[in-house]
């Protein structure tokens, strides 16, 4: 094995990419390396250990134990949390792409036709994104407000709607929750999807109008091929992102009515931080990286390699 | 009946009018190469033939119609552009196909008509590969494809050769008008490129500062340009130019005096169109050509400096004040250094007027 491997990395030429690979790559790693460690792998690991134990946010004396990996995989909540957060993260990520995509194609277009107040437009979206998610939580409580006064309920009444119960029924509160989710994020996806159309060749939309390609032809055969690979490394970060969602439903819903909106992410939370149980929180947590991890990779799967479209 | 008429057609980007008043027409079949120095809007104004700049006046007429107001789309144009623009996530069959998706064409027609057209082109071998993966030359190829296919009324190219290298310019150049010859199109041609514009138009059309400065066969712009500027763009190396004087009387003939004091009798063919200028300075130009090494009693100049190309050399003399160029075929290479005998061309001579850089007796 060795004697067969050896000759062969011998001949093997000079690392790919730019420049020979310095011969001592460590020490320009070790920095990197370090911070990497220190606030990502020490804290995995920490919670993989935790996992494995019996602690609680008030007795950290740790014994090792199973218990919390067997409470949490064989509660009856777990079930209801999985849809709900299957639910959350598929509609949450749709909507913010399709709402990102649509917005970008609409800034790209008023901007290739000089229209104003573009860039007015980008900056409001990109506003909502810089509101912390509790805040957004609450505002998007008070627009959902079944009191007299709440935004939304009042202009339906306005034109003749009855109001929609949209915190207080269980089968609408995932629906809000999602609403004001997508309000927030879609600024990141549209920021990530205008600098991908404003980097597609513009000639390809010529040769497409002296072809007499519809818009939707262009937008078939030009505009979503070319986007792939940003819509694709978007839908990983959104995914990711929303996975881990819980301070918009914190202070939207707080997980209810019932369970209806209560995500994986906001379980681990309140079984650390209600419940007290730091095991089984990390156990929860471990879950959640798992998922993530997953998904991401299905998701990474489609991404176009790099020397072939 | 497919002729292409610009009917003073003007572009203004916003208060800067680029394009002045073109006026042109494009027969049926014609193969028209507009040229000119960069930035002198022969882009702009294909671009309003393609509909991909609106006309800010005059019109444009494809087949007799008016199209100004269509989209470029329903121009029925098709246009081969500088960065070929394939569509990149297509196949080379699909890029060519793309153009034929309206026609009701059931898909072994449509395969059959995209075969054919890899056929004319010899890119048969590529045609399940995609755009990335082809050369230049190649690519050049399929965007020619797309183009053809669709049969359409007009041809539009824009500089579709300046990605290339020198030999594949060459030889696509040829093969352009190859394909001209075999499927005549209506065709307007957009170059930089004085030789491309020589070589392969029918009729060159030579555009400066957003104006039409000379239009007309590649030889009677080489031999009869209009203006100073036409005279110096078209043909490499660029014609001579020297400043000198025309004197004399009508009794001892006419005569060209240079800066060095050398003086050249107008030939009589020449006389007529020139003898009101008699006392005046001018420019008198000599292409390359027209300056032979020939042992004689023409005026001596010193071999400045020799270029051996092979079929001809390019001998730079010390000649009338400046340096002149002359082109020289056959075998006997003068040396630098060497004093030689010159005969000039002068029935072919080209004088301009110093003051309008008008050619003397032009039409
Ligand atoms: N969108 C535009 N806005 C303002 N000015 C423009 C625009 N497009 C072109 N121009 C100007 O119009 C003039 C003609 O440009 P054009 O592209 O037609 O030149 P060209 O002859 O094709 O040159 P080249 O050989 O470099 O391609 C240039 O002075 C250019 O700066
Ligand atoms: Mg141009």
């Amino acid at each position: 094995m060795t004697a067969t491997s050896a000759p062969r990395r011998a001949a093997a030429p000079p690392a790919t990419g730019g420049g020979p690979a310095p011969a001592r790559p460590l020490p320009w790693l070790l920095p990197v390396l370090f911070f990497i460690g220190l606030f990502y792998l020490w804290p995995i690991i920490d919670a993989l250990r935790l996992a494995f134990t019996d602690a609680s946010l008030l007795d950290r004396e740790a014994n090792f134990s199973l218990d919390a990996i067997g409470a949490m995989l064989g509660s009856a909540a777990l079930g209801t949390v999985l849809r709900n957060t299957a639910v959350f993260t598929l509609g949450s990520v749709f909507g913010q792409l399709l709402l990102g995509l649509a917005i970008a194609l609409l800034v790209v277009r008023g901007e290739r036709n000089n229209l104003r107040g573009m860039l007015v437009l980008r900056t409001l979206v990109l506003a909502a994104w810089v509101i912390p998610g509790i805040a957004n939580g609450v505002i998007w409580q008070m627009l959902f407000s079944e009191a007299p006064f709440g935004a939304i309920n009042s202009t339906l009444r306005l034109v003749g709607i009855p109001p929609v119960a949209w915190l207080s029924n269980p089968d609408n509160a995932m629906m809000s929750a999602i609403i004001a989710t997508v309000w927030q994020g879609t600024a990141y996806s549209m920021i990530l999807l205008y600098a991908a159309l404003r980097s597609i060749d513009d000639t390809l939309y010529e040769a497409a109008a002296v072809d007499a390609a519809t818009p939707w032809e262009r937008l078939w055969f030009i505009t979503l091929p070319e986007l792939r690979g940003a819509l694709l490394v978007n839908a990983i970060l959104i995914v990711i992102m929303t996975l881990n969602t819980f301070d918009v439903i914190i202070s939207l819903t707080g997980g209810g009515p019932g369970r209806a909106t209560e995500v994986l992410a906001l379980y681990a939370y309140n079984t650390v931080f209600y419940n007290f149980d730091l095991a089984g929180g990390s156990v929860l947590s471990i879950l959640l990286m798992a998922i993530s991890l997953t998904l991401a990779a299905i998701v990474a799967m489609f991404l176009p390699r790099s020397g072939r479209p | 009946m497919s002729e292409l008429v610009l009917d003073g057609i003007s572009k203004s980007f916003g208060d800067t009018e680029v394009v002045h008043g073109i006026d042109l027409t494009v027969a049926e079949n014609e193969f028209v190469v507009l040229v000119g120095p960069s930035g002198c809007g022969k882009s702009t104004t294909l671009r309003m033939v393609a509909g991909l700049e609106a006309i800010s006046s005059g019109e444009l007429r494809i087949g007799g119609e008016r199209v100004n107001d269509r989209s470029p789309g329903e121009r029925d144009v098709a246009m081969v552009f500088q960065n070929y623009a394939l569509y990149p996530h297509m196949s080379v069959a699909q890029n060519i196909a793309f153009g034929l998706r309206r026609r009701k064409l059931s898909r072994a027609e449509r395969d059959a008509a995209v075969l054919e057209v890899a056929k004319l082109l010899e890119i048969e071998p590529l045609l399940d590969r995609r755009p990335r993966a082809l050369s230049g030359g190649q690519r050049q190829r399929v965007a020619m494809g797309r183009a053809i296919i669709r049969d359409p009324q007009v041809f539009l190219f824009d500089e579709p050769l300046s990605n290339l290298d020198a030999r594949l310019r060459l030889q696509m150049r040829l093969e352009i008008k190859r394909l001209h010859a075999r499927k005549p199109v209506t065709t307007l041609y957009v170059t930089h490129d004085q030789t491309e514009a020589m070589t392969m138009a029918d009729r060159v059309v030579v555009m400066n500062e957003g104006r039409i400065e000379q239009a007309g066969p590649p030889m009677e712009i080489y031999r009869n340009p209009r203006t100073r500027f036409v005279a110096e763009f078209i043909g490499a190396p660029a014609v001579n130019l020297f400043d000198a004087r025309l004197t004399g009387g009508s009794d001892d003939g006419l005569w060209i005096e240079l800066a060095d004091g050398t003086r050249l009798s107008v030939p009589a063919s020449r006389r007529a169109g020139c003898e009101s200028y008699a006392g005046q300075p001018v420019v008198f130009g000599l292409r390359p050509e027209d300056i032979v090494i020939e042992a004689g009693d023409g005026p001596v100049a010193p071999v400045q400096m020799v270029e051996t190309m092979g079929a001809e050399t390019l001998a730079y003399l010390g000649f009338g004040g400046t340096e002149a160029c002359a082109r020289l075929t056959g075998d006997s290479v003068p040396s630098r250094g060497d004093q030689v005998h010159l005969r000039l061309g002068l029935e072919r001579m080209i004088l301009i007027d110093p003051t309008t850089d008008r050619v003397i007796g032009a039409a």
